[in-house]
């Protein structure tokens, strides 16, 4: 298969380019004008059927070799009607073309790669312009998609540099896979994983703590993209079967500019941002350090004051050693600063910094006759608010596109990415930056961090002092990544043509963690880790698409395509740790006494050849049929290969209606297709493993175990032989609308989406010996709504407000999750708080502790004035929002614009153990000023008349402040999950962009730029939200996770000013 | 139209015959091994043996019977009997589906070819079955760890406790038969894989004796006379001696580290030494004690008392407390504890006396290396006259610390006398655990009980 299909198209492409050598060309020169006889710059002037063509130049004027039978000139121009002009005898034309305000003519790219008229699409597909991703001065391309489409979902992970975005389009279609849809650049599938690999002796989630790792999307430079296009339901990915059960962004980058005349073009960008964090928990600076305040006296007075308390570590400043004095609390229940005579310290405030990110981009794009090439270069700084953390990029592009002979042509792209980052310690996580951060005591000044003895200089021993974790724990990763492809395309005649496509995404993924000698995580390396992983990965990825375009009748159009594709990925994840470190900061696993390695591979295979098939009825019905059938190896060996089908329609009726000034164009979609979402590799057999017994408190023991190793079951997963991919049926309604002549456009959706056959590990009792049995049970629907809407509200001589906008509203519901099984934990997380898939309620709730309840849903409180704790667990929040909205504003006059993007998220709660363990540790603002004070909590007592008849009445016991803050608000003893979930909505102020396009050539005729454009950008300048902690676009497990509405001890959120300068010459 | 059909067709059926090859022979994991030998499956074995009996389930033992006290977190929960059914489920996971699962595997594949393996693997799995049933009644047994034959076994019956306490002593029976074997009858024989005797036949049959005078003695309430006489045979013919103990084993590296003192170092401030413990200890002059504590801030010794989460106080001490301190499982002192409580219940308080004053001098020689005349002049010199059920559950309490073992044998006889934390969220000290929530939603057969203060079957 992989030789066969090359040799054929070789043997194909030969043969006809025989028969066409004989054939002869000539010239054809011409002019393109606009309808005011005013010269068109750049318009593509093609013969029909063929790959010769032209640009016109800056007088409007194109010359080109046709072939000798060429019957047609076609003429497009964004913005314009294409345009057919019979060739006939003439030799030199003037064409005049007309404005296209209703985007008739509009080509969009659609899966694999294939354009095609925007109006005969049956289904919703939404395109930005590249810029638009670039201006928005995000580094990472998922993040800078964020507010710009309608059911698009965008999470971004918070502070740190080069940290993972997540992105959901239409809601979570599995409970365990890749929610996030397929990547596809420039025709060929782009790894987009993220990836936090742990050493395979590691027993707990590895998202829940260590550094937030990159999505690898993020080594695109926004700056080389054309434009993206959104694919969001099945109907429009049908054709990626497996791999787009989640949707596809199809990302098209810059390539050379016009083919036809000679011409080189320069352009350069340079920005710098300067960002800050945007929020953090309030701080309490009244106590210091220390236990038993807060509590009533023997008068029943709450005193706020108690005990100071501090750590140290004694003369020898080292911990762990005889001398040690204290070793400090987590508390700061203790006196008032004031009364020990300590001025009180704001951390936090003195912790973070300026960050400061630049980035440049150079191009340079050229022409000749037949070729054109574009080669960019692209590099990026970004120094964080966490001080010595920082994310860089840097990127070489180069696209070229070369017309071999008029019938043949071929293009090659090439991408080298080197990117990486210096990355903070983050979540639950000992050496966790927030964590010790956000409880320190304001009695202790962290900033000399460390003991003359060179020891962590912290209030608490087992904590690292954040300073510590930032500047003696550094952990480094380092991509080496290299995206190309080759593709050729062969029209040997008038109605078929034939492109192959051979691509390539490799990279390797270098990592090195480094753990101090003295800190404290891991914990079972108090004298220093070093880990050096490695992830290499290779995706292979050819396709060969035979098209055919032919007029049935004259009123009957057809479009078909008839393809094949496979993939080939493979996988490898190599990790080496060492411990007990002889020499102090040098870091070498050969310093290392305790050495471990770990190794896992992955090769994953997929082929599938497909049909596509498209009528067209006078250009206002359109039909379009496609199919596809397709094999891979992670399905059991009893599921042979697997059918995708789809079909869809769209009806232009305003094409039968007479022209009217208020309905200029209509349209109505419909679609219906399946999709699907492949297991993961090795997943339909049991296999036994390299056990770890651990008690959910420590590493627990594992193998090599006293220079023995051992294999067995533990809470090992049954393989299942039938398992087949899960599928995603997807129905979707849409209408498009223009009013005014194109001034008003709104586009609506309504999609129905069914997911079955859902991969669920299914728990089983541990009592059968394992742990879960996979198979394809579950089922869970997305429906929902989406709607764009864009105006030119204003539009006088030189001025425009533009307005557009974007609303979507999805409904999740898990119907069913394995035969008698109502819930499933999707991911494994803290435990009295986790992820589930529960039937009857939306994906990825938060199932947790939670207060018991009387009859009427008071909180019971009992005989302490304290809430009484639930037996059983329950729902306690949906992570996901309710609605999604953005609304973004230019205003332009003449060469100046102004864009203000707000975005709002309704709903999606947040479980913040932050703030939890804050007012637990007397940290927070809250349990500082109200520390003398009494509580009554809201709820009722449970009254027993003897009989056993409970009745309840309202709460009148009293608690002091530091109950209520440790087991009330806090994650104290007897205190619950729930008590800590926040609804996370947001207005925000996502982008507001200044920009001025100088007119340069008109100020000096002579002058080397032909456009210079300085633009001032604000990201995330206002924030109005109720969330109590950081910035609520926040992620505790990043991208790689489909846990949702974490917060413990993640870091913090920013804003930032950002100026640029783009120069074109 | 026909040829355009005819050329498609076969072009498709031979892209479908290339990518059903293409795809063919890459569903094997290079990363796990589909079958393992059986060294493999007894060092994992004796690996969650470990896990399970010096993990959190004996520390909750530990602290519910107030020789350690839960001062933080999660162990401020179990001190205060604020356990619920998914706080233990790690533990019932490691069990079935880390223990009992690779135990049994390696029983089925050791056959009548390697008595010697099969006869380990049934002592190894009587003993964590019969701790699970000590902590959870009546349970899941003779339909459990049937998982990989399909979702019809998903659902396994509980077994009554009466049925599984049975069915240890005729597995054991068995194992004392395979370990009995001549070496030449085996083709596979253990060795460096068995980290517990170094693959020495004649210790586990002692630990196997050890185990089945362990549930002998726990029918005590069911069949007083009974069980006493059948301690008393099993004894004699068991032919027990001084150093005949099983340890968990452990070593110096991160995957390797003693339980508790990996749990000490992760979560410093959780489990301090217990008052009760403690003060008995130094009341009378013990001379475990600087072994079983460490020094508190003071310097001196102390315990946190039930109600308090005082964490000034001592923490486990070197004996248990080092990385590398190995922790017993099984012990000879125990054997001779319980044959002392079989004479004592039998009203042999002469013959009670004399296994009971050497079941102190041996406990004072395993821990200490020697003899301590002092102490034991006072406190291992009885005779018919001076024993008492209290002395002897009293001295047993101290020698089996840190052993799951001391619960049960609190709940059993209620020795010594200890009151329920008053802080505790129920009225007396935990008979059991809650259910496990996974067997609860999973197992359509769980009998689930919530009641932390029912009695299991044997102590009814």
């Amino acid at each position: 298969m992989k030789k066969k299909i090359p040799l054929i198209g070789m043997l194909l492409m030969l043969l006809i380019a025989h028969q066409h050598l004989l054939a002869q060309t000539r010239i054809l020169t011409g002019i393109v004008n606009d309808s005011k006889g005013e010269p068109i710059i750049g318009a593509s002037v093609l013969v029909k059927s063929t790959t010769a063509g032209a640009y016109t130049d800056a007088n409007g004027k194109f010359t080109l070799a046709a072939p000798e039978n060429a019957t047609t000139l076609v003429v497009k121009y964004l913005g314009m009607k294409n345009k057919e002009v019979e060739i006939g005898a003439n030799t030199s034309f003037i064409i005049a073309m007309e404005p296209d305000v209703l985007g008739l003519d509009e080509v969009v790219v659609t899966a694999l790669g294939v354009s095609k008229d925007k109006k005969s699409l049956g289904y919703s597909s939404q395109e930005v312009n590249g810029n638009i991703v670039s201006e928005s001065g995000e580094t990472n391309v998922i993040q800078g998609l964020s507010s710009k489409f309608s059911g698009v979902f965008i999470n971004g992970t918070g502070g740190g540099p080069g940290a993972s975005s997540k992105i959901i389009i239409r809601g979570p279609s599995t409970f365990t896979g890749n929610n996030q849809p397929l990547i596809v650049l420039d025709g060929v599938p782009l790894d987009n994983s993220t990836d936090g690999l742990s050493a395979g002796d590691y027993p707990f989630n590895e998202n829940l703590s260590g550094v937030n790792n990159s999505n690898r999307g993020i080594d695109i430079n926004p700056d080389d993209i054309e434009s993206v296009n959104v694919l969001k339901g099945p109907a429009a990915t049908a054709l990626y079967g497996a791999r787009a059960g989640s949707g596809v962004i199809l990302i098209t980058t810059k390539r050379g500019s016009q083919l036809g005349k000679k011409q080189v073009h320069f352009s350069y960008n340079s920005s710098v941002e300067f960002s800050k964090v945007n929020k953090l928990p309030g701080r309490q600076l009244t106590y210091a350090q220390g236990v038993g305040g807060g509590k009533f006296n023997t008068d029943h007075v709450v005193n706020p004051e108690g005990v100071y308390i501090t750590a140290d570590p004694g003369p020898d400043g080292v911990w762990y050693t005889d001398d040690d004095v204290s070793y400090g609390t987590t508390s700061s229940w203790g006196p008032t600063n004031s009364s020990l005579g300590i001025t009180p310290i704001d951390n936090a405030a003195n912790f973070f910094k300026r960050g400061i990110t630049t980035n440049n981009n150079f191009s340079i794009s050229g022409s000749g006759n037949n070729s054109s090439f574009r080669l960019s270069l692209g590099n990026t700084v970004d120094k964080g608010v966490i001080p010595n953390t920082e994310f860089r990029r840097t990127s070489i592009r180069l696209n070229a596109d070369q017309n071999i002979t008029s019938y043949f042509s071929a293009g090659a792209s090439i991408n080298y990415i080197k990117s990486g980052g210096l990355r903070a310690q983050n979540g639950s996580n000992l050496s966790g930056v927030m964590l010790s951060l956000m409880r320190a005591p304001s009695s202790f000044d962290l900033r000399n961090y460390e003991t003359k003895a060179g020891d962590n200089n912290t209030y608490f021993v087992a904590y690292d002092n954040p300073y510590w974790s930032v500047y003696n724990n550094p952990y480094r990763d380092n991509v080496d990544r290299t995206i190309g492809n080759v593709n050729f395309k062969l029209t040997p005649l008038d109605w078929f043509y034939v492109t192959y496509r051979l691509g390539l995404d490799a990279y390797t993924d270098a990592r090195k963690g480094i753990f101090a000698i003295g800190s404290n995580d891991p914990p079972n390396a108090p004298s220093g880790q070093i880990t050096e992983t490695a992830i290499r990965y290779r995706q292979i990825y050819g396709d060969l698409l035979f098209n055919v375009t032919k007029n049935i009748t004259k009123d009957l159009g057809f479009t078909g395509t008839l393809g094949n594709n496979i993939t080939q990925s493979y996988s490898q994840n190599i990790y080496a740790r060492g411990r007990n470190l002889t020499i102090p900061k040098f870091y070498n696993l050969s310093n290392a006494s305790n050495l471990y390695a770990s190794e896992s591979n992955a090769t994953i295979r997929n082929a599938a050849w497909f049909i596509d098939a498209g009528f067209d009825w006078r250009s206002t019905v359109f039909i379009n049929i496609t199919g596809r059938n397709e094999w891979s190896s992670t399905w059991g060996s009893k599921t042979s290969s697997v059918f995708y089908p789809s079909i869809n329609g769209s009806f232009v009726f305003t094409e039968l209606m007479k022209t009217n000034k208020i309905l200029s164009y209509g349209k109505i979609r419909l679609g219906y297709a399946q999709v699907g979402i492949n297991p993961p590799a090795y997943s339909s057999s049991t296999y036994f493993t390299s056990p770890l017994f651990t008690d959910g408190f420590t590493d627990g023991i594992g193998f090599p175990y006293l220079g023995v190793n051992g294999y067995g079951y533990s809470l090992s997963i049954l393989g299942n032989n039938d398992l087949k991919p899960e599928r995603q049926i997807g129905r979707e309604i849409g209408v498009e609308l223009k009013f005014l002549n194109g001034r008003i456009s709104l586009d609506a959706t309504y999609y129905n989406q069914l997911s079955k056959d859902i991969l669920v590990p299914r728990p089983i009792a541990a009592s059968t010996g394992f742990a879960a049995y996979y198979s394809n049970a579950g089922e869970m629907t997305n429906k929902g709504i989406e709607l764009s809407l864009g105006a030119d509200v204003v539009k006088v001589k030189d001025f425009v407000w533009n307005l557009s906008g974007n609303f979507s509203r999805n409904r999740n519901e898990v119907i069913k999750v394995a035969s008698t099984l109502k819930q499933f934990n999707v991911e494994s997380t803290f435990g009295d708080i986790e992820p589930y898939a529960i039937v009857g309620q939306p994906y990825g709730v938060l199932f947790g502790s939670k207060w018991a309840r009387d009859p009427n849903g008071n909180v019971i409180i009992g005989s302490n004035g304290v809430p009484v704790t639930c037996d059983t667990f329950g729902v306690i929040g949906n992570p996901y929002p309710k609605w999604l909205a953005n609304v973004r504003n230019t205003f332009s006059y003449k060469g100046l614009s102004l864009t203000v993007l707000f975005d709002i998220r309704k709903g999606g709660d947040i479980w913040d153990g932050t703030v939890a363990r804050m007012n637990n540790l007397g940290t927070s603002k809250e349990s500082g000023d109200n520390r003398g004070k009494t509580f009554i909590v809201d709820g009722v007592k449970e009254v027993d008349d003897g009989n056993g008849n409970i009745t309840y009445v309202k709460n009148d016991i009293e608690i002091d402040a530091s109950t209520y803050y440790k087991s009330v608000v806090g994650d104290g003893p007897g205190s619950v999950r729930e008590s800590a979930i926040f609804d996370g909505s947001w207005v925000r102020l996502r982008e507001l962009t200044l920009a001025y396009d100088l007119p340069i050539t008109k100020m000096w005729t002579k002058s080397p730029f032909k456009t210079i454009t300085a633009r001032v950008t604000g990201r995330n300048l206002w924030l109005k939200t109720k969330y109590p902690g950081t910035d609520p676009e926040t992620s505790l497990t990043g991208a790689g996770s489909n846990v949702q509405g974490y917060n413990y001890f993640n870091l913090p959120g920013t804003k930032s000013w950002l100026i640029s300068l783009s120069l074109g010459f | 139209m026909k040829k355009t059909i005819l050329y498609i067709s076969i072009a498709l059926l031979l892209t479908s015959t290339g990518c059903k090859k293409w795809v063919e022979g890459y569903d094997v994991s290079p990363n796990s091994p589909s079958d393992v030998n059986l060294a493999s499956l007894l060092s994992s074995s004796e690996l969650a043996a470990t896990s399970v009996f010096t993990g959190q389930l004996a520390r909750s033992a530990s602290i519910f019977t107030q020789q350690s006290a839960g001062t933080d977190f999660q162990m401020k929960d179990v001190a205060i009997y604020n356990v619920t059914e998914s706080d233990n489920l790690n533990e019932w996971q490691t069990i079935y589906s880390g223990a009992l699962i690779n135990m049994q595997t390696m029983i089925d594949k050791a056959g009548t070819e390697s008595p010697y393996y099969a006869g380990i693997g049934r002592i190894l799995k009587s003993m964590t079955i019969g701790l699970a049933t000590d902590y959870w009644g009546d349970i899941p047994y003779s339909e459990a760890l049937q998982g990989l034959n399909g979702p019809d076994f998903f659902n396994p019956k509980y077994d009554k406790q009466q049925d599984i306490i049975a069915s240890i002593q005729s597995e054991l029976d068995k194992a004392i038969l395979e370990l009995s074997k001549n070496p030449e009858d085996n083709k596979y024989l253990p060795g460096a894989d068995d980290f517990m005797h170094g693959g020495d036949n004649d210790a586990w049959i002692k630990t196997a004796y050890i185990i089945k005078l362990r549930y002998t003695n726990r029918l005590s309430k069911k069949d007083p006379s009974g069980s006493a006489t059948t301690v008393l045979s099993l004894f004699d013919e068991s032919g027990l001696n001084s150093g005949n103990d099983l340890f968990a084993v452990f070593g110096p590296n991160g995957n390797e580290l003693n339980s508790w003192n990996s749990f000490n170092v992760n979560r410093a401030g959780y489990v301090q030494m217990g008052k009760y413990l403690v003060e008995l200890l130094k009341t009378t002059g013990d001379p475990r004690l600087p072994l079983y504590c460490s020094h508190d801030e003071a310097g001196g010794y102390s315990g946190t008392a039930k109600d308090s989460f005082n964490t000034n106080t001592s923490a486990l001490g070197t004996l248990y407390g080092d990385p590398t301190s190995p922790l017993p499982l099984a012990l000879y002192s125990e054997a001779l504890y319980i044959k002392a409580e079989a004479h004592f219940r039998l009203g042999q308080n002469a013959e009670a006396a004399a296994a009971f004053n050497e079941a102190v001098k041996e406990s004072i020689k395993r821990t200490t290396g020697g003899s301590n005349p002092t102490y034991e002049a006072t406190y291992a010199n009885e005779d018919a006259s001076t024993i008492t059920l209290e002395k002897i559950m009293t001295q047993k309490y101290i020698d089996m610390f840190t052993q799951p073992e001391v619960w049960a044998d609190w709940r059993r006889t209620e020795l010594p006398v200890l009151q329920p934390n008053p802080e505790g969220v129920l009225s007396g000290i935990p008979q059991r655990l809650k259910t496990p929530i996974d067997e609860r939603i999973n197992n359509s057969n769980a009998v689930v009980v919530s009641n932390m203060l029912q009695k299991v079957w044997w102590n009814q």
